[in-house]
């Protein structure tokens, strides 16, 4: 008897829920997420602001619907960039062999010894910091993870008797890889597509934390938590509701990954 | 042995001089220019233009390489545009308090996650196990700064137990209680990856053949997970560590900003604020060549833990 897969329930609900909000969220809210109250600042929980509000007497639940888009679209630009660079340069290095293989792993060996956070901030003060900067800088950091992993598939795949079957019977390398290599490898780039999905999420919130992700008046998780710090005496709330969203984001796209991951291998479970 | 070790070396500095070719081209795309960083708008054009020959800006980009490689190698990074002083000098001022930080935080996670990790496997798929993973996923998904946050609002600004920020003069008794809740902060996330990990392979290893025999030879419960399951165990726990010091030196930037610590970390977010790219350019290589560096050592303590992996043959 096999045992449910809890991390994939739980963490697939997560994801939906938090996608469905950010989808639909703006029909919900009756404040704007950028329109401050200055005679309601610094409220805690009441009817009106369900999660209280913020210095400008800004709703802080629109904030963080507000939020869960650019999370969103920085976790997913970021994800789609890293995974379609590191399949291509993965399949790349895989199957043509020698040093043009060799080169690039090693061009994905230096990218990785770059701490992502640091690559970002590198390319914050080069390209400005905003959304797009930050989505290409984890979308480069990402590439040499899945590059690594698409490599590793077509490794293992290409030796396969059905591969070598495909190839007796005259199939080219392109047919190869996108009938046999492909299928086989995407399950676990998928897996790792969503905690990359994670990660992005919590370094876009330390960028904009430290001011070099999200421009305000756009209200990212971390930009709430970096104003929150002046104001963590009197309204800790401020710095509890933006964490808290982004720690069940977060903990649902890793519960996932883990739950694509089992599915895969049902024997570990 | 040896040519094993001296291929990683080789392959360890290619990676660092590919790591400082990327960061230098990128950071020539820096719109802002150096010169009028440190003139200030005010400056003649006369005055930029000598400043820019005297600074190399004239030059193409290959021969900046270069030269910018020659003085890596005899161990001159350039000077801070800001602080007119030489980079690397900047660079070992900061180092310790980032190192201290970061091997805090390693020493906390491992202390915490051995275990609890320990505990969760004897224990597998009881309430206990199941409340240790519950508890690693959302330690996981907890970003550092905000358990920082989290941190100061409780044991400074309720409690009133530690300093909210800042760092202590060299010889202050007083240097401790500023790296308490910083090193906390940064490695609750580590902490929750290794009991993870652990966790996983301990119940790995514990249906292997050998732990069946040391059973049998009727060897003590607490012995076999000690000396033989732990033992095994630890060498993705090592992988987990190489892999996560990209992310504890990333985390420590954000950290030494929140706690306000003389480290690297904020020496480099100082050099991004200001456009200060010769130290930016510094403080990235150096960053990125410990992260290699801390890689190269947990290959050659792969060898320590598991003696069948024989560091010649691979």
């Amino acid at each position: 008897m096999r045992a449910r897969n809890y991390p994939l329930l739980i963490g697939g609900t997560i994801v939906l829920l938090v996608a469905l909000g950010a989808l639909l969220g703006g029909y919900l809210l009756s404040h704007h997420p950028a329109q401050g109250d200055l005679a309601a600042r610094l409220e805690g929980p009441s009817p009106a602001h369900p999660l209280g509000t913020d210095h400008f007497g800004r709703d802080i639940l629109s904030r963080i619907w507000q939020g869960s888009r650019i999370a969103l679209s920085v976790g997913g630009g970021s994800v789609a960039l890293g995974l379609v660079g590191g399949l291509a340069i993965g399949s790349i290095a895989g199957l043509g062999k020698g040093w043009v293989g060799e080169l690039l792993m090693r061009l994905m060996d230096a990218l990785l010894a770059f701490p992502g956070v640091l690559l970002a901030m590198a390319l914050a003060a080069a390209l400005g910091p905003r959304e797009s900067t930050v989505i290409i800088a984890l979308g480069l950091a990402n590439i040499p993870i899945f590059a690594r992993l698409a490599r590793a598939a077509v490794l293992v795949v290409e030796k396969e008797q059905f591969v070598l079957a495909a190839r007796v019977l005259g199939a080219g390398p392109l047919h190869i890889w996108w009938r046999h290599i492909l299928p086989n490898g995407l399950p676990s780039l998928l897996a790792q597509a969503s905690l990359s999905f994670a990660t992005a999420i919590i370094v876009e919130a330390g960028l904009s934390f430290l001011g070099l992700g999200t421009q305000p008046p756009l209200a990212s998780w971390g930009r709430m938590l970096s104003e929150a710090r002046d104001y963590m005496g009197i309204s800790p709330w401020m710095a509890l509701f933006p964490g808290l969203a982004l720690a069940i984001t977060v903990l649902g796209f890793n519960l996932l990954g883990e739950g694509i991951r089992r599915a895969l291998n049902p024997r570990r479970q | 042995m040896r040519a094993y070790l001296l291929r990683k070396a080789v392959g360890m500095v290619v990676t660092v001089l590919l790591v400082s070719a990327i960061s230098f081209f990128v950071l020539q795309v820096v719109p802002g220019d150096p010169a009028q960083v440190i003139l200030g708008t005010e400056a003649s054009p006369e005055a930029l233009e000598d400043l820019r020959r005297q600074l190399g800006l004239d030059r193409p980009l290959g021969p900046r390489y270069w030269a910018w490689l020659k003085g890596l190698l005899r161990g001159d990074l350039g000077e801070s545009l800001r602080y007119q002083r030489p980079v690397l000098e900047l660079l070992g001022e900061r180092l310790p308090v980032t190192l201290v930080l970061t091997f805090a935080a390693v020493v906390l996670a491992m202390t915490a996650a051995l275990p609890v990790a320990l505990l969760a496997a004897r224990h597998a798929g009881t309430p206990v196990d199941l409340l240790v993973v519950l508890v690693s996923q959302l330690g996981l998904a907890l970003p550092p700064f905000w358990i920082g946050l989290l941190l100061i609002i409780l044991f400074s600004l309720k409690l009133g137990w530690l300093p909210p920020g800042g760092y202590a003069l060299p010889g202050d008794g007083t240097v401790l209680s500023y790296l308490v809740l910083p090193a906390l902060a940064l490695s609750i996330p580590l902490a929750a990856h290794l009991v993870w990990i652990l966790r996983q392979s301990i119940l790995e290893v514990i249906e292997r053949e050998f732990i069946r025999t040391a059973r049998a030879k009727g060897l003590p419960e607490n012995l076999v997970y000690y000396r033989h399951a732990l033992r095994n165990a630890l060498i993705p726990a090592m992988t987990v560590l190489g892999i996560h010091m990209g992310a504890l030196l990333g985390g420590s930037i954000i950290i030494e900003q929140i706690f306000s610590l003389p480290g690297l970390g904020r020496l480099i977010l100082f050099a991004v604020y200001n456009r200060d790219w010769p130290l930016l350019q510094g403080g990235v290589v150096f960053m990125a060549a410990a992260v290699v560096l801390v890689n190269f050592v947990t290959d050659l303590v792969y060898g320590l833990l598991d003696p069948r992996i024989s560091v010649s043959d691979t």
